[in-house]
């Protein structure tokens, strides 16, 4: 029988094979390249990322500052309805099925499904705005206060119009998805309210299809 | 010893030799890190360029806006009025503030200095709930011209929006 050889602490720093040094080493080394190419890609995906979420921001941008000149033309000259047309041919998202445009009362909302997850780009609204036809709005307000808001018909309110302003906030908050290839229409409104002596002004942005 | 450069060539002791792999992947990494690190750079500054950009974009239309606005102008359609600014800045107009401000969407935070070039005059309209208690404040200003009084007595001055950055941008 052959005699078992012993292993002392004298071989194991005597030994001068550097078997564990080379698997040691060549490990790190492919951990080392594995991370390295995970980076690579991960970086690589991100950048398309970007590039989508930059054609989003461009669409929302486009519609925000559309409404948003809309709001500072001044009554009288440009007291006409807007159109405003979607760039469907200069971008590749446009007319991506899983793409949708929403404004609400307070913010333009562009939004893609991609691969289960949602790059989106959200711009807010400087002026105050409602996601409806000038006809809903009349009579939305004439439903809750028996009164359309024209100038021959001012809603009763007192300072500060809360009752108004808060159900007109809350009734904008519903999104109005945008169909992408028909146009936009937006629209400067007032409704007018009166506390009895003196009847003012509130004004309002539409944007509807 | 003489180091010189026949020392580094005719030396056989190749201390580093067996780990040379480890040497240039560590090379590689630093390199990529650091490659890594100006790109998010980079990207981090021109999103926060356009960023301000977008939002002076935005402090500027307002001040446009503003300077023309029927509320406050004066005989004349290019004229600010200095009476109309006064009873919009006494404490108790709040309503005159109210109605200046409606038109605005209630999620951007902003206040209005109006003040004339010599700097005798200054005219601050906000609806009391501003502060900007360490937030991001951008301004855009536009030239103005203010009637002071009835006798028709004009000065320029200047439109100041000062947008109020949202705290979570």
């Amino acid at each position: 029988m052959k005699k078992q050889k012993e292993v002392g602490i004298e071989d194991i720093i005597t030994n001068e094979t550097a078997w564990a040094d080379l698997i040691l080493s060549k490990t790190a080394l492919i951990l080392a390249t594995a991370i390295i190419l995970t980076a690579v890609y991960s970086l690589s995906g991100t950048y398309s990322d970007l590039a989508k979420k930059d054609e989003l921001e461009a669409i929302a941008v486009g519609l925000m500052s559309n409404i948003n000149s809309a709001g500072s033309a001044r009554p009288g000259a440009d007291d006409t309805i807007r159109t405003y047309y979607f760039d469907i041919n200069s971008g590749k998202l446009a007319d991506h099925e899983n793409l949708n445009v929403s404004v609400s009362c307070e913010y333009v909302v562009c939004t893609l499904e991609d691969r289960e997850r949602n790059i989106s780009a959200v711009r807010p609204l400087c002026y105050s705005t409602l996601p409806f036809t000038p006809g809903k709005v009349r009579s939305i307000l004439t439903e809750r206060f028996a009164a359309s808001g024209n100038i021959s018909q001012p809603v009763n309110s007192v300072f500060p119009y809360a009752d108004v302003t808060e159900f007109l906030a809350m009734k904008g908050t519903e999104e109005l998805f945008l169909n992408m290839s028909k146009e936009v229409h937006i629209q400067k409104t007032s409704v007018f309210v009166t506390d009895g002596s003196k009847v003012n002004e509130l004004e309002y942005i539409l944007v509807y299809q | 010893m003489n180091l010189n450069i026949y020392s580094f060539i005719s030396d056989e002791k190749a201390v580093l030799e067996p780990n040379n792999d480890i040497i240039s992947t560590a090379l590689v990494v630093v390199g990529f890190v650091v490659f890594a690190a100006i790109l998010s750079k980079t990207f981090i500054a021109f999103n926060n360029n356009s960023n301000s950009l977008e939002n002076y974009e935005q402090a500027a239309m307002i001040a446009e806006d503003i300077a023309s606005s029927p509320s406050i102008q004066g005989s004349r359609p290019e004229l600010i009025s200095a009476e109309t600014l006064d009873r919009i800045c006494e404490p108790s107009a709040t309503e005159k503030r109210y109605l200046f401000f409606q038109r605005f969407s209630s999620n951007i935070d902003f206040y209005v200095e109006i003040s004339t070039v010599d700097g005798n005059y200054k005219w601050t309209i906000d609806e009391g709930s501003t502060f900007s208690n360490g937030r991001d404040v951008i301004a855009a200003s536009v030239p103005v011209v203010i009637e002071l009084g009835s006798t028709a007595r004009c000065v320029p001055g200047t439109v100041t929006v000062k947008l109020i950055q949202h705290r979570w941008k």
